[in-house]
């Protein structure tokens, strides 16, 4: 779908409120995550005798931790590390989705065969034990964290270009480019991938979600290293759960839940706005299953 | 060490302590909450004068669970077989009367003559030194039947639960592993059946999960949760708490190897870096916040404060309280003495400090985290950037224990028990003889001091106590010079009990070796017990006894079905509904 | 080709995919630092002849090889080997425990499935209705929730606020196995485990109702003057089953994943938490075994739903 300019775009996607709040928050929290230095102090990590475990208040809306470190201030710090592993993750898990889907749709055949038997392979993995027992051998790692993540999340993207591919590959044009002797990078790379944007775009922010109740999960297990991450406050807040400190795992996994939240609602209203109605009727199925994982 | 944190090994004879096995099969002599000595299986023993020939005699009319006599034959059982098939254990506690054979699978067995049986109620040790330690190490080492074992191979197996032959009050009968044990009550023990029927021991790894368990009456008991807890658990209904003064250390330690395995240097070897480390810290602070205020008391040497032998305190009261005082000047002075001068951003060097993941003790992951981040923001203050790495148990093993010096971190996080003679910890801590500072073994610093190792040979020849206590007074004197190690705080223990539950004792150190045969309980048929080892966040507990599985399969399918027919009668009235639906529908 | 030959078919390739599958959880296990030798030995204390006895007696002491084809052909026949850290059949502390996980995951799967539908049905039944929006809020609200935080939050205000429900485990002393008992321990999990799937089932049944209500032969059905709720319920109903039954089989997946988190905020004793727990203690025997059970059950559950699928729909055709 075309577009006059990116001011068309996001008043087609805007008709979409939810799509639109997703979007504010998100890109809220960037700049929060960004500037976080400039808007509270530099080093999150001062402790404060003092003033631990506080309930939220004027002063300190999210309340205080066991440090006395203000809470509201370390989901903010902590925002860094969930949006770096969600695009991080994201991205490569885009990329290795699409250079396989793209490379089985148009080869065919054997390649095709192989690839996608690998990516029935990473779907039948059990996940989560999966990669709890990567990280548990691999030693802690938000790098780690990521590279696992990803590695099991791109057989659907995969899935979902390959039979794009396959669509596109018989049309016109495409036959055109290959009778002129265009080289399979070219066809590749200057006229099919265009076209899938649309799709990469929809299904990656799809999977972020994902991506991101997955870091929590293994942060909260303790299997990650200490930061100042959502999931490890979660982990550390259970310690002082009996002394009612509630705010200590509520705001963390509230903040956890609101992104993929964010992340969910933006990619509903990328693909309203960016793929064909026709065309997003028969591929409503494979939409709502992109997304399960 | 760190304790064991699952009813892992029903064995006896393999390497790890278990809670459960200290009530299941009873020793010699036992430790009361202060580390003196008790009778036990033995109603009295005697020493000979040089220290060589240690005489017990067993009570009489000693019964197994199964009812057979337990004997002199036993003990003899016990000693071959320990010598024979446990390598951890065997030269703890039969040390001075082992020999090289190699046909059994660890290569020793007892020097033969070493012990001889009388009669039926008597043993005598005879070793072929004087030895001051061998009540708690020898007369401390459980006694299994031989009736029961004999060419029993406990290497690869564990003796079969359900047919399990044991002394104690309370006997093993099923297990549900990593989650639950339940014992029922054994009417030959000596001293006399106990007061209710069954006990079971629930393991919890949250602690939360346990303590609210414990409110709600799922348990009874709770030991072993984390103090900082107390206040919150002290306010539940028909629930009373009781402390102990743990026998346990928690301490920091230092890497003494000049470079780590991964070739760096090691600042920490230093000495001048380790006091220095010392001054910056303000350790009352540190732990009255992270584990609250009273209920730790800071340690300052290797035994703890209310430490006896013979009857007399341990500690050097010459040492001064604490060791170096906090004085972060003077650390940066030091630091810049040892050549460790502040960089751009006034970093001077970084270090690497090792801890569970589960929390050190029984103080739980979020105090844990809570001290080792407040020692990491006053080490910061002087320059010294500490990276915390929370291992999980298996990991922290490897890495703190097992793994060959030199070893690859420049901190751990330890703590260590204390047992009924005064110099384990000592030795355990600082003492290198006997490999104790290569892989596996305690010092897991590799601090070695020959002077050290020389007062600790000494000591282990001296039977007098009060000859013992001074040449130890004298080790710690040289410790607190040498700093191998910082000692942070001693634990203290904590129980949380129904109120109907009388006659609770402390047994030493880890919590099972309190002594359950004792406990009455007013109106309870049987007894649950938690303990909480706070291991990261997740939990355990118990499958039921009494319905199986799949009848209740059965009865939540039936809900279920309920719940559908109801859904499907509404849906299906819904359509019923004339013109107006039809219309609404866009 | 019939549907026996197919069905046939499929079943080699699953069983091969199962091989598969378990072929790369060995290579995981024994080829990173930190495999079972080092597990089992880390005691150097440890003699050489018990060191050659314990490795025999695990195996461990035959050629790779060797240990791979046992494993293999271990896996399927039921002999899975022995726990490093129970020093029992792997079997049995797994038997133990199965039991547990299915009370919980059984019902939330056909409740979820149940719920699911009823509730896509009724969305779809008056699409964009006031209705319909709160379904369709409540699910993404739910979908994009973690877990472990609903399961937290129903903790606190249940268990440790209201005081109303038990916070975790499965059953009490006091209860001493009872069904009330049992039920107010399974009743926080349960609706944990449902609500968070729920938003897959009602969202992908109401899409599905919404295509299917638009085709042709709805249309031509309420021509010929059927009524409106048997149309809807015995023509669209099944078309739209299709897709649902293929969610089914990809959920089991899903439930699994679930079951790690859920066991491990509740403590409930199954084996999402012996997996976690097998995970930290580095037993492989247990790990192994979990792993190729969650396996067959992952591709069991799509075989089986490959197969019903071509039942029901009448526009595929076999071959």
């Amino acid at each position: 779908m075309q577009f006059a300019g990116a001011r068309d775009f996001l008043v087609a996607y805007s008709r979409n409120k939810g799509a639109l709040v997703g979007l504010l928050y998100l890109i809220g929290l960037l700049l929060a995550a960004l500037f976080a230095g400039y808007i509270f102090s530099v080093n999150p990590n001062t402790p404060y005798l003092s003033r631990t475990l506080l309930p939220p208040s004027l002063a300190y809306p999210f309340g205080t931790d066991y440090l006395g470190r203000d809470l509201l201030e370390l989901i903010i710090y902590g925002a860094r590390t969930s949006l770096t592993v969600a695009f991080g993750a994201g991205v490569l898990l885009a990329l290795i989705g699409t250079v396989s889907g793209l490379v089985a749709g148009y080869f065919g055949g054997e390649v095709d065969g192989f690839i996608m038997r690998t990516a029935d392979i990473f779907l039948t993995l059990p996940t989560l034990p999966l990669i709890l027992l990567v990280a548990a051998l691999a030693g802690p790692s938000l790098v780690n964290i990521l590279l696992i993540i990803a590695l099991t999340s791109w057989p659907v993207m995969a899935r979902i270009v390959r039979s794009n591919v396959l669509a596109m590959a018989n049309q016109e044009f495409i036959l055109v480019e290959r009778v002129m002797g265009a080289s399979v990078k070219r066809i590749l790379f200057d006229h099919l991938l265009p076209n899938q944007m649309s799709l990469i775009l929809v299904y990656t922010s799809l999977s972020i979600p994902i991506v991101i109740l997955t870091e929590a999960a293994i942060e909260f297990l303790g299997l990650a290293p200490i930061s100042i991450s959502w999931g490890f406050l979660l982990n550390i807040a259970l310690s002082y759960w009996i002394q009612g400190a509630w705010w200590m795992s509520f705001f963390p996994g509230f903040a956890i839940f609101s992104t993929s939240l964010a992340f969910y609602l933006i990619s509903e209203g990328l693909k309203e706005v960016l793929t064909p109605k026709l065309k997003r009727k028969r591929e409503s199925l494979a939409v709502q299953l992109a997304g399960k994982k | 060490m760190t304790s064991s944190p699952d009813v892992t090994d029903l064995n006896p004879i393999r390497n790890v302590i278990t809670y459960y096995v200290a009530e299941t099969w009873l020793s010699l002599v036992g430790w009361d909450s202060n580390g003196s000595f008790v009778p036990q299986l033995a109603s009295s023993w005697t020493v000979s004068p040089d220290g060589s020939v240690y005489t017990f005699y067993l009570r009489d009319g000693l019964k197994w669970s199964d009812g057979q006599p337990l004997t002199s034959q036993d003990v003899n059982f016990t000693a071959y077989t320990t010598a024979q098939q446990s390598s951890f254990w065997n030269f703890f506690e039969y040390g001075p009367i082992l020999v090289p054979d190699s046909h059994t699978p660890t290569g020793y067995t007892i020097m033969p003559g070493a012990i001889t049986t009388p009669n039926s109620t008597t043993v005598i040790f005879h070793l072929p030194a004087p030895s001051a330690t061998f009540l708690s190490s020898g007369g401390s080492n459980w006694i299994i039947p031989e009736h029961a074992y004999d060419g029993f191979n406990f290497t690869t197996q564990n003796p079969d639960l359900t047919t399990l032959v044991g002394s104690g009050p309370f006997i093993p009968r099923s297990y549900v592993a990593g989650s639950e044990l339940d014992e029922v009550a054994n009417p030959n023990y000596y001293g006399g059946a106990p007061s209710f029927s069954a006990l079971q021991f629930k393991y919890f790894q949250d602690s939360t999960a346990a303590e609210l368990a414990l409110e709600s009456g799922s348990i009874n008991v709770l030991e072993s949760f984390p103090p900082t807890d107390a206040q919150a658990v002290s306010k539940f209904p028909g629930i009373s708490l009781g402390t102990q003064e743990d026998q346990s250390n928690i301490y920091l330690i230092f890497n003494m190897s000049p470079k780590l395995s991964s070739n760096a240097t090691n600042p920490v070897s230093n000495v001048l870096v380790r006091k220095a480390i010392a001054m910056a810290l303000d350790l009352n602070d540190i732990v009255n916040s992270s584990l609250g205020a009273g209920h730790y008391v800071l340690a300052n040497q290797i035994e703890v404060p209310n430490m006896l032998y013979g009857g007399q305190k341990v500690q050097n009261a010459t040492i001064p309280k604490p060791e170096y005082p906090y004085n972060p000047t003077a650390a940066g002075t030091l630091l810049d003495q040892a050549g460790f001068t502040a960089g751009a951003g006034g970093t001077r060097f970084t270090l690497t400090l090792v801890a569970p993941s589960g929390g050190i003790g029984n103080a739980g992951t979020g105090p844990t985290v809570k001290m080792l981040q407040l020692i990491q923001s006053e080490l910061g203050q002087v320059g010294i950037t500490m990276q915390i790495i929370l291992d999980d148990t298996t990991s922290y093993d490897n890495a703190v224990f097992s793994a060959a010096p030199p070893k690859a971190w420049n901190l751990a996080l330890g703590i260590i028990s204390e047992s009924a003679d005064a110099d384990v910890g000592p030795f355990f801590m600082v003492g290198s003889l006997s490999g104790n500072a290569g892989a596996g073994g305690f010092n897991v610093g590799t601090y070695s001091n020959p002077a050290v190792n020389q007062l600790l040979l000494e000591e282990e020849n001296t039977t007098s106590p009060a000859l013992r206590i001074p040449i130890i007074q004298r080790i710690d004197g040289i410790v607190h010079n040498d700093l191998p190690v910082l000692e942070l705080y001693y634990q203290v223990e904590v129980v949380a009990y129904s109120s109907n539950i009388q006659g609770f004792q402390w047994g030493l150190g880890e919590p099972g070796y309190d002594y359950w045969g004792n406990l009455k309980a007013s109106s309870l048929a049987q007894v649950s017990l938690a303990t909480s080892s706070t291991s990261s966040a997740s939990s355990s507990s118990a499958a039921p006894s009494g319905v199986s599985n799949y009848e209740s399969l059965a009865a939540v399918a039936v809900v279920i079905i309920i719940i559908l027919a109801a859904a499907v009668y509404v849906v299906s009235k819904r359509g019923k509904r004339p013109a107006q639906s039809s219309a609404s529908a866009s | 080709m019939g549907l026996a030959s197919y069905v046939v078919k499929r079943i080699v390739v699953a069983i091969a995919l199962v091989v598969l599958v378990a072929t790369i959880n060995f290579v995981i296990v024994h080829l990173t630092p930190g495999g079972p030798t080092t597990v089992l030995l880390t005691n150097p204390r440890i003699t050489p002849p018990q060191r050659a006895q314990i490795l025999a007696s695990y195996g461990l002491d035959k050629p790779l090889y060797t240990q791979y084809v046992l494993y293999i052909v271990g896996m399927f026949s039921g002999n899975w080997g022995v726990s490093y850290f129970y020093l029992e059949p792997a079997y049995y502390v797994i038997a133990q425990r199965v039991g547990n996980t299915l009370l919980l995951m059984v019902p939330s799967l056909i409740l979820t499935i149940i719920v699911g539908i009823l509730l896509g049905i009724m969305s779809a039944r008056k699409p964009f209705s006031h209705f319909d929006r709160f379904v369709s809020s409540a699910a993404f609200f739910f979908y994009a929730m973690p877990a472990f935080w609903l399961g937290f939050c129903l903790l606190t205000v249940f268990a440790l606020d209201l005081r109303m429900l038990p916070a975790g485990g499965m059953t009490s002393i006091a209860g001493g196995g009872s069904i009330t008992d049992l039920l107010s321990h399974l009743a926080l999990p349960l609706v944990t485990l449902v609500l968070v799937n729920l938003a897959n089932f009602s969202l992908l049944t109401r899409t599905s109702m919404i295509d299917v209500l638009d085709q042709n032969y709805i249309t031509t059905a309420r021509g010929k003057g059927l009524s409106d709720r048997l149309i809807f319920y015995r023509h669209a109903l099944r078309n739209a089953l299709l897709p649902t039954v293929t969610m089914t089989g990809l959920f089991v997946g899903f439930l699994l994943t679930g079951a790690i988190l859920t066991e491990s905020v509740f403590s409930w004793p199954g084996l999402g938490l012996l997996t976690f727990q097998s995970i930290l203690n580095r037993d492989y025997p247990v790990i192994l075994s979990l792993f190729f059970i969650f396996s067959v059950m992952i591709i069991a559950s799509n075989l089986a739903t490959d197969i019903i699928y071509g039942f029901l729909d009448p526009r595929v055709s076999f071959g």
